[in-house]
């Protein structure tokens, strides 16, 4: 729980570089969850994101997949969040 | 506020909040692989009539401008025209309410089960196809965007700030935007483009 407030403010600042599309802002999505926070290897976040390809919705839904890895049920929703609602 | 594309003509009935949340909760479960702006189209131009062609195209260039994910930016300024700050919410909670559901069971399995050999293996082949999806749409934007030589020189900067150099995306998107602008600025009598 204690990274909540990194998880909002990563998530919101990368949320502002998606112009034009969620797959703007992969490369710094990459730096900042695999080596900056190391909240999760850099094979499981290309699963997730592949994954995320294959879910319906927004492909960047998988964001809460690494929320829910983060810190536990909550913050998954609170990531998806930050991530759709800067509009 | 309901007017968020100027001189639009107020839509025809009043929708109410439950239609609009119903309808993103169905694009948001049904649009597989990332052309949820075909589903969108499908669904609130032809299916429910809610907007007409040319607003929705307006629309769209206004989400593929703005920071965000453009689909979710479209829920916001659909819901906005047709029920204000409440229809937005109700959009992109419905948009975003079953893809996270599902990304977010798929995590909890995958903390679990990624070092199965078998799940491994499957994990392998969604990533390839992942990747070509990708390179499909770099390529369709590619077609569209860069239609000069010179255009060619950006995107190679871009790909060696980001890749080579590992600068941010941010410092790479001041710079190389900036610079390109500036090679794109309007000019009074046209001598030819240089690299042309």
């Amino acid at each position: 729980m204690t990274q909540l407030p990194a998880l909002i403010s990563v998530f919101a600042y990368l949320s502002l570089l998606t112009v034009g599309g969620g797959l703007a802002a992969f490369p710094e999505l990459k730096y900042l969850t695999v080596d900056r926070y190391h909240w999760l290897d850099a094979t499981a976040l290309i699963h997730l994101y592949s994954l995320g390809q294959v879910a319906p919705g927004p492909n960047m839904m998988m964001v809460a997949a690494i929320g829910e890895r983060v810190a536990g049920e909550m913050p998954a929703v609170r990531t998806a969040q930050a991530d759709g609602d800067r509009a | 506020m309901t007017a968020s594309t100027s001189g639009d003509p107020a839509p025809p009935t009043e929708v109410t909040l439950g239609e609009i949340f119903r309808a993103f909760l169905l694009i948001g479960a049904t649009s597989f692989g990332g052309g949820v702006m075909a589903y969108l189209r499908a669904s609130l131009v032809d299916k429910h009539r809610w907007i007409d062609d040319s607003t929705f195209v307006q629309m769209l260039a206004m989400s593929q401008s703005l920071p965000g994910l453009n689909s979710t930016n479209m829920a916001v300024l659909v819901g906005d025209h047709l029920r204000g700050t409440a229809g937005a919410a109700a959009a992109i909670c419905g948009m975003c309410l079953p893809g996270s559901l599902i990304m977010f069971a798929i995590g909890t399995l995958h903390g679990q089960l990624a070092d199965r050999p078998a799940v491994t293996a499957m994990l392998h082949g969604v990533a390839a196809a992942a990747v070509g999806l990708v390179m499909a749409v770099a390529m369709q934007l590619g077609r569209k965007v860069v239609t000069r030589i010179d255009d060619l020189a950006f995107v190679a900067l871009a790909v060696i700030g980001v890749n080579v150099l590992h600068l941010s995306v941010l410092a790479v998107l001041g710079v190389v935007g900036a610079l390109a602008i500036w090679w794109h600025r309007p000019r009074a009598a046209a001598p030819p483009p240089p690299g042309r």
